[in-house]
């Protein structure tokens, strides 16, 4: 295609371990073609950053699955601006918060946080790397 | 019988030994011979050691240098924890000294501040490979600039090796494989031999040393080299079952080498660039005499609360003193206590810096630990090296470290059980240029000095 390859910085945040949930979507991005960086679980905003620079990555896609997700990724948006990586694609995915909170209201919540997609555990994966490769080619044509 | 010469060309003096092939024990200590380094033309030291050890010329001849302290390198990266880290890793491991280290780009500043230090050689790294281009791209323009006598090497993102070639063309230039070319594989090797290289090249030129090289027709090696190569072989030959670690304290720098494996725990969560098993650190602001005033401004406070107030008001015009007087020697117990009391501070300074950290982390599973960095608990021995350290006792060695105040939110990952052991004749790194021509008859010399230290500290342990 001759199309440059979309490197991503992929880790669960904060103090979760779920690692299945992160090696099935390491394996599933490189198989859709990504260059995936994968820093495995109990990920600090900084580290997601340090990678996202040093690698060059054109997106960070940030996993929670403990449900602390809010409170892990405040503030992670201002932060990539801090350190020179305004713009960069964000995705969050997982189960994002604890108990049975309406969807659309934590799409919104994730959302304003300067995310740029919220994905939950029902989603259809392959919509969500079509979106990812969109976010990046948008971010690219900026 | 072929018999083996070792000898090393310190900062002050020039020290040799000639071994013989033991059966048993690998090699024997024949002879050992000592004189002051002759800076203005390192040859003529070198040759009365030599002529001493060696007059008939019959021994197979290795040897160190540690003129001028080492290759003096600026190093360059983009995040700190990173690909500067592993500029820093590659430069320690080669026996270099770091005058420098930025992160990022660079600015005129930086740039400033950088030859201000005068460094030998310019480590450029940055971005994997396929990586981050910006900060190369940014920063070759401002070291285009740079003296041309100012050689570079580039080990950072090999997309843009081509470039670095065209900006930096007419200078001296080495163009290497990526210190880090994924985040999860670190490479320091390339560098540290483009490191070496210059070594030769630049420090052997100078001050004699071409001569010795002409005379013997052998070449030395950086002294930290020796000693880290030779600790690698060692730790090998041991199968990796002891860890030790091995601190070099002089008077400008101290020098933390370390040798362990870590083992697996559960729920210890490992972060971070991979761990060699075998590492060098060097601290440049922890010494005996030059930097005194730096090490004692990192210590006082721990001093104060350890000596009182009084000790601390009247060690800090001592340390006025040594800072600008050398070769000053202690003249009094008070004085004495003065040197112990510095000595065991820039230990601990220099092992706190090289130990990893691990903190308690509360998830949803449980307490897990999060660890970064080197995992020094399984270290059993420890060899003090270098002129304060080795003529010390193993009585007095033992209050070279200072306990760690607890800290329950962030353990420092020191050695737990363990014994000290002097090197007291200097020979681990006459010992280390002779492993460069038998490694596994040096390695069993070693053994046999330390093993006997090892059943002692297995004793304790019990």
């Amino acid at each position: 295609m001759g199309e440059r390859e979309m490197t991503i910085v992929l880790g669960v945040i904060g103090a979760d371990c779920h690692a299945v949930g992160n090696k099935i979507l390491d394996r599933f991005f490189g198989d859709q073609g990504f260059k995936v960086v994968n820093l495995g679980v109990m990920v600090s905003q900084d580290e997601y950053i340090d990678a996202a620079i040093e690698t060059g990555a054109e997106a960070i896609v940030v996993q929670s699955l403990y449900g602390h997700g809010e409170i892990d990724c405040q503030g992670f948006r201002e932060r990539c601006t801090e350190r020179g990586l305004a713009g960069i694609v964000m995705h969050v995915g997982g189960r994002l918060v604890v108990g049975k909170a309406d969807p659309e209201e934590v799409r919104k919540k994730f959302l304003a946080m300067g995310f740029d997609r919220v994905v939950f555990p029902d989603d259809d994966l392959r919509e969500e790397v079509e979106a990812l490769r969109a976010d990046i080619l948008r971010r690219r044509a900026d | 019988m072929k018999k083996y010469l070792g000898i090393d060309i310190g900062s002050t003096w020039t020290k040799g030994a000639v071994f013989v092939p033991d059966a048993e024990k690998g090699l024997l200590l024949e002879k050992l011979y000592r004189t002051p380094t002759t800076v203005d033309d390192l040859k003529r030291g070198f040759d009365t050691c030599r002529d001493r050890l060696d007059p008939k010329r019959e021994c197979e001849l290795y040897y160190s240098s540690s003129a001028k302290g080492g290759l003096r390198i600026a190093a360059l990266g983009v995040v700190p924890e990173l690909t500067l880290r592993m500029a820093r890793e590659a430069a320690c491991s080669a026996g270099g000294k770091i005058t420098s280290v930025t992160a990022y780009k660079l600015c005129a500043d930086d740039v400033a501040a950088m030859l201000k230090k005068s460094p030998d050689i310019v480590l450029l790294t940055g971005g994997t490979d396929g990586g981050n281009e910006e900060c190369v791209r940014h920063n070759l323009e401002l070291l285009a600039k740079l003296p041309p006598e100012l050689p570079v090497i580039y080990a950072g993102n090999r997309g843009l090796r081509d470039l670095v070639r065209e900006k930096l063309a007419g200078r001296e230039l080495k163009v290497v494989e990526n210190v880090l070319p994924e985040l999860s594989r670190p490479n320091a090797a390339p560098a540290r031999e483009a490191i070496r290289e210059l070594f030769l090249e630049r420090i052997v030129s100078g001050r004699g040393l071409d001569k010795i090289v002409a005379e013997t027709g052998c070449e030395p090696v950086p002294t930290p080299l020796a000693m880290l190569e030779f600790l690698k072989s060692f730790y090998e030959f041991t199968g990796r079952r002891t860890g030790f670690a091995v601190v070099d304290m002089g008077g400008a720098t101290t020098d933390f080498y370390s040798a362990c494996q870590d083992k697996f725990e559960p729920n210890v969560m490992v972060r971070g660039i991979p761990e060699p098993p075998v590492k060098r650190t060097v601290e440049g602001d922890v010494g005996m005499r030059v930097s005194a005033r730096a090490a004692f401004d990192e210590i006082r406070d721990e001093v104060e609360r350890r000596r009182g107030e009084e000790f601390v008001s009247r060690m800090e015009k001592y340390i006025d003193h040594v800072g600008s007087e050398c070769d000053y020697l202690p003249q009094t117990p008070e004085e004495r206590d003065f040197d112990l009391t510095l000595a065991a501070g820039c230990c601990t300074v220099a092992l706190r810096r090289h130990a990893g950290r691990r903190r308690q982390v509360f998830t949803t599973n449980g307490p897990v630990a999060v660890q970064t960095g080197r995992n020094l608990r399984h270290v059993n021995v420890v060899v003090g090296s270098g002129g304060f350290l080795s003529r010390m006792t193993p009585e007095e060695l033992k209050d070279m470290w200072w306990e760690s105040p607890a800290d329950p939110e962030c353990e420092m990952l020191v050695p737990q059980h363990f014994v000290w052991h002097p090197d007291a004749e200097g020979l681990m790194v006459l010992a280390s240029d002779v492993a460069r021509g038998v490694p596994e008859k040096a390695c069993r010399f070693l053994s046999d000095k330390l093993d006997l230290i090892l059943e002692s500290a297995n004793h304790e342990n019990q």
